[in-house]
């Protein structure tokens, strides 16, 4: 029977090209544009971690009443965390390290993670090659110079099934390859995707520069995970764990003071990176907004589908009520219709899923160049097709279901006369068509003023002045650490680099600093102004760091408003301790007071710098931050993490690129280059979540439009076509061509009109999710409201226009004669 | 008052051939007159009263309406003579299902820029003569075909039109309702309105003053 149904419905199918391409393409973008962001929600929320029962592992953050959001944690504090809990069965620790490794005389900087070794035991990881660490390996300092590869990367490696205990070259030094990580494991952490793990105890090898932080048990640095016990829910060993932090607290007050700890599900922390310190809820507040835009697509490609169909009900009643007459119950012709709705939206599906295969594709070559591999991977999973084909099935019931019980619900005898055909579905104001169109509209101007939003925002996002030079400007990272120097031979060798680079005729300055702004690099210190006691809260701030050379403020354009800027002098080693800060900091420290020769010094360390100059704020992590307090010491040695060149160029800036890349692979080809753009790519860098949230939700809200407009059409046509006898008895009793006009187009945008200001209402109502992601605009912003609206309003007005205009051809002779 | 030379309606076939429904047409009506067109079906009796009442453009010839060279005159302009001058009663009354018979009365007022307090009067008028006043609310679906076509009728004469074009305006009315119809046309044609119908019925055509008949587009 259903196979009956099914063949009928494939012959009705083939029977109607014109309807079925319209719902095709309607439906498959529906499902193409939900299971394309359900690919993206479900990279960055839902894809379980690959680890052995993942909801079981906790990831345990640093709370400090000075920092917004959680932190990572000490390496002192997690040998005692691990020690005196007895709540969580195993713990294990994690840092990101940047590697430089040497193959075919070439250095390029791959990213590792240095992790406990208990690492993959503690993950329930079975690797795909060889073994993981043993906890022996991670006991001795630098013992062990053993590496685990990432699957990607031992692909990437060439593939070879020998390759344990095969050695490669990291920092200089032979590692042995021991194991080769399960594919798909990419570490715990969404979006960022480590190549090469090492032993925790390899530090001195991997982090030459970083040893200190391993002695200090204020240094917050390292990740931490945990196997929560049997029978232990997260809340009893939170509860654990913060009195473990208290006795910490109590027992090392000078540098665990108003510090403890928090455990997040490993599932949930996965993502919360991406949003950085504070924003942890961005990605769920990223895929919320996301999923309603898409779902709102599909609402509106179903109503477009609803509404053909009613259309076609209309055509088909005749036959409908044959079907009745004959003795087919009603459920029975349901079951037909439905039957056709269903294969409709299957095959529309299938066309999504292979667009939302293509979309991925796409999204993926728009995701920009990043200084550390992406493991963002938006493709659809079993999971995502899954959800994708049970959507489309619902989808065919959604736009099925209605015009089905319509068809059916129609009085036999009143169908089977002929002029009930000829002017069925009559001009009822408030049909099913009707409110389906006002229901496209409303949602679509409440996704258009989202677009318009986003848009907007990446507008203003470009307009923010960074705070340094914008053009003409030349960025290469680097990180002698990793070929082995040490911080006095790297102070030298970077020195060495930047003096090569100031003799190219093309370089009006160049000089170095550690902190890329608006990108990554510097580190973050406690700082304390002396003379204050230092054991008030109130007394202690964070500032980010970075550390330059005199000429860095005239290279990067960031004016010095007070006081002086460093000479050589102040660089040396025996010079005194001088600083410049930025005006936040100076505001910050000592606000309402001159801050040039004022004295501070970082919480918990001796020796205070002079405050000898105060430069202007420039935007340290995001284009949309309130300045953050920046404090510039002079460069002296290398700093943990590597070293910027920035080269001021008198003309285009991408030929000198070129040109310090081959200056530093002259001077050492192990010296690894972790980053190199031009100051304009740097910036499309830092405007990519903007511009990535307006290219997307632009697009959505113009296939929005386009489908709502495609549905105000197709109903208007229609419309038209069912009053062609009214029209024409109209204008055969002396209708204008005018009067036709405005009797069309004011049964159209009084449908428009409501919809409309529904969609404004929901507007309104919905600027709470976007308000948070928007940089520099009001999210209820009047002219976004008002120009959409009338957008929106243009867009229905043209598609109510032309089956108006249509309406002006219909001949009162024929249309008499319709009968 | 409506003078028709050569009046000749076509439509191509393919190949440069033409199907001609009227040939050669000649025809004088003079004010006051009441003209019964007859014929069999296909003989092009509604094309000649489409032009007529100036629906169809697609003829050649003259017509001059009143001294007015209609055959000059542009769509617009047509349009404007047409609902100055000629009213237009159909035999499958078309009235709009969805209006009331009061608004089925003030379509054709509102079309022809009168003031909402003359409509409203000429409407009460209307609804007073042809005797429906009961009637004003109900939809054309609650009324009998013979009221319905009473107030096609009433719609038609409204704006006071000086010629009334009647297309078998009994055809799907039985014959007391018929009659009805037909003496009501013989009362507007005493009063002064010129009539020109097309019927299949003799008796009908009787009401008239005169017959024109056709055969295959050609008055014979």
């Amino acid at each position: 029977m259903i196979w009956r149904d099914l063949r009928y419905a494939i012959r009705t199918l083939i029977r109607s090209p014109g309807f079925f391409a319209v719902a095709f393409v309607a439906i498959a973008l529906g499902i193409g544009v939900n299971t394309t962001i359900l690919g993206i929600v479900n990279t960055l929320l839902l894809r379980p971690l690959p680890i052995g029962h993942s909801d079981r592992v906790v990831q345990v953050f640093t709370t400090d009443t000075h920092f917004v959001g959680r932190s990572a944690n000490s390496y002192l504090n997690f040998l005692d965390y691990q020690k005196q809990n007895s709540v969580l069965s195993g713990m294990a620790a994690y840092s990101f390290a940047g590697v430089g490794m040497t193959r075919g005389g070439e250095t390029s900087n791959v990213l590792g993670q240095l992790v406990s070794g208990n690492y993959f035991d503690l993950l329930e990881l079975q690797p795909f090659l060889g073994r993981g660490f043993l906890p022996e390996e991670d006991s001795e300092p630098n013992g062990h110079p053993v590496a685990v590869l990432s699957y990607k990367f031992w692909k990437k490696l060439g593939g070879d099934r020998n390759v344990i205990g095969n050695t490669i070259t990291l920092n200089g030094r032979a590692f042995t390859v021991i194991g080769v990580a399960p594919p798909g494991f990419t570490g715990v952490d969404i979006g960022v995707a480590p190549e090469v793990w090492m032993p925790l105890a390899m530090h001195g090898w991997i982090r030459p520069s970083g040893d200190e932080w391993f002695e200090n048990r204020r240094a917050l640095f390292l990740s931490i995970l945990g196997r929560l016990k049997p029978g232990v829910s997260i809340s009893t060993a939170q509860a654990q764990m913060q009195t473990v932090a208290h006795q910490l607290e109590q027992a090392y007050p000078d540098v665990n003071k108003e510090r403890s700890v928090v455990l997040v599900p490993a599932e949930k922390a996965k993502s919360q990176g991406i949003g950085g310190p504070g924003n942890e809820n961005a990605t769920q507040d990223i895929s919320l907004l996301l999923l309603v835009a898409a779902g709102s697509i599909l609402l509106i490609a179903c109503a477009n589908v609803a509404n053909l169909l009613l259309a076609r009900a209309t055509t088909r009643q005749r036959e409908m009520a044959i079907r009745l007459a004959l003795g087919a119950g009603r459920g029975r012709v349901i079951r037909q219709l439905l039957t056709e709705s269903l294969l409709l939206a299957s095959i529309g599906g299938i066309g999504g899923i292979v667009l939302a295969y293509w979309l991925g594709d796409v999204l993926i070559s728009l995701l920009p160049a990043t200084p550390v591999p992406l493991s963002l991977d938006p493709q659809p999973d079993f999971r995502v097709i899954i959800f994708a084909v049970l959507l489309a099935l619902l989808s065919g019931v959604i736009f099925g279901l209605a015009p089905a019980l319509q068809t059916t619900r129609w009085d036999l005898t009143q169908a089977l006369r002929e002029r009930a055909i000829a002017t069925g579905g009559g001009i009822r104001r408030w049909n099913l068509r009707n409110l389906l169109v006002i229901a496209q509209i409303a949602v679509s101007l409440l996704l258009l003023i989202g677009s318009a939003l986003f848009l907007k925002s990446f507008h203003s996002a470009q307009q923010i002045d960074p705070g340094f030079r914008t053009e003409n400007l030349v960025i290469v990272s680097i990180d002698p650490a990793l070929a082995g120097y040490d911080q006095k031979r790297g102070g030298q060798i970077a020195r060495d680099i930047v003096e090569q680079v100031r003799r190219d005729p093309q370089v009006r300055s160049a000089d170095l600093g550690q902190f890329v702004p608006l990108g990554f690099g510097g580190e973050g210190r406690t700082i304390v102004a002396e003379g204050r006691d230092e054991n008030a809260q109130s007394n202690r701030k964070i500032a980010n760091i970075s550390v330059v050379t005199p000429g860095y403020f005239e290279t990067m354009r960031v004016p010095i408003l007070q006081g002086r800027n460093f000479t050589e002098h102040d660089a040396s080693e025996n010079s005194a301790k001088v600083a410049i800060i930025s005006e936040t900091m100076a505001k910050t420290f000592w606000p309402g007071e001159d801050a040039i020769g004022r004295r501070f010094r970082y919480y918990n360390r001796e020796g205070s710098f002079e405050v000898i100059g105060v430069a202007r704020d420039v935007k340290a992590i995001t284009l949309g931050e309130t300045p953050v307090p920046m404090l510039y010491p002079p460069f002296r040695e290398l700093p943990d993490g590597g070293i910027t060149v920035f080269v001021h160029t008198a003309g285009a800036p991408g030929p000198m690129l070129a040109e310090v890349h081959r200056i530093v692979r002259n001077i050492d080809n192990h010296i690894s280059i972790t980053y190199e753009k031009t100051v304009t790519q740097h910036l499309a860098f830092a405007l990519w979540p903007s511009w990535m949230g307006a290219v997307l939700l632009g697009s959505l809200g113009l296939l929005a439009l386009i489908l709502a407009s495609v549905g105000v059409y197709g109903v208007m046509a229609y419309s038209v076509s069912q009053r062609t006898r009214e029209l024409g008895i109209r204008m055969a009793l002396g209708a204008q061509s005018s009067q036709v006009l405005q009797l069309v187009l004011r049964q159209g945008m009084l449908l428009a009109a409501i919809g409309l200001v529904l969609g404004l209402l929901a507007a309104f109502g919905s600027t709470r999710l976007t308000g948070t992601l928007l940089y520099g605009v009001n999210p209820s912003d009047p002219t976004v409201f008002i120009g959409v609206t009338l957008l929106l309003a243009a867009a229905a007005f043209a598609a109510c226009y032309f089956p108006a205009r249509r309406a002006l051809k219909i001949d009162p002779v024929v249309a008499l004669r319709f009968e | 008052m409506i003078r028709l030379h050569n009046i000749e309606r076509s439509y191509p076939l393919g190949r440069g051939q033409m199907f001609y429904v009227l040939r050669d047409i000649d025809l004088d009506i003079a004010a006051g007159d009441f003209v019964s067109v007859m014929g069999p079906s296909g003989a092009g009796k509604s094309t000649l009263l489409h032009i007529l009442g100036m629906h169809d453009h697609g003829w050649t010839g003259e017509y001059f309406f009143d001294e007015t060279a209609v055959h000059h005159l542009k769509s617009k302009e047509r349009a404007t003579l047409r609902n100055a001058q000629v009213g237009f009663v159909f035999q499958q009354y078309h009235l709009l299902d969805d209006l009331t018979v009061y608004e089925n009365l003030d379509i054709p007022l509102s079309y022809r820029h009168y003031s909402k307090s003359e409509r409203a009067a000429l409407v009460a008028d209307a609804l007073d003569r042809f005797q429906i006043v009961g009637k004003k609310d109900l939809y054309p679906r609650q009324l009998s075909g013979g009221q319905q076509q009473l107030v096609g009728v009433a719609r038609a004469i409204i704006a006071s039109p000086k010629v009334l074009l009647a297309d078998e305006p009994t055809g799907n009315l039985h014959s007391s309702q018929g009659e009805e119809i037909m003496e009501l046309f013989r009362k507007l044609n005493e009063e002064g309105m010129t009539i020109v119908q097309v019927t299949h019925s003799e008796k009908n055509a009787s009401y008239g003053k005169r017959i024109v008949q056709l055969r295959d587009g050609w008055i014979v």
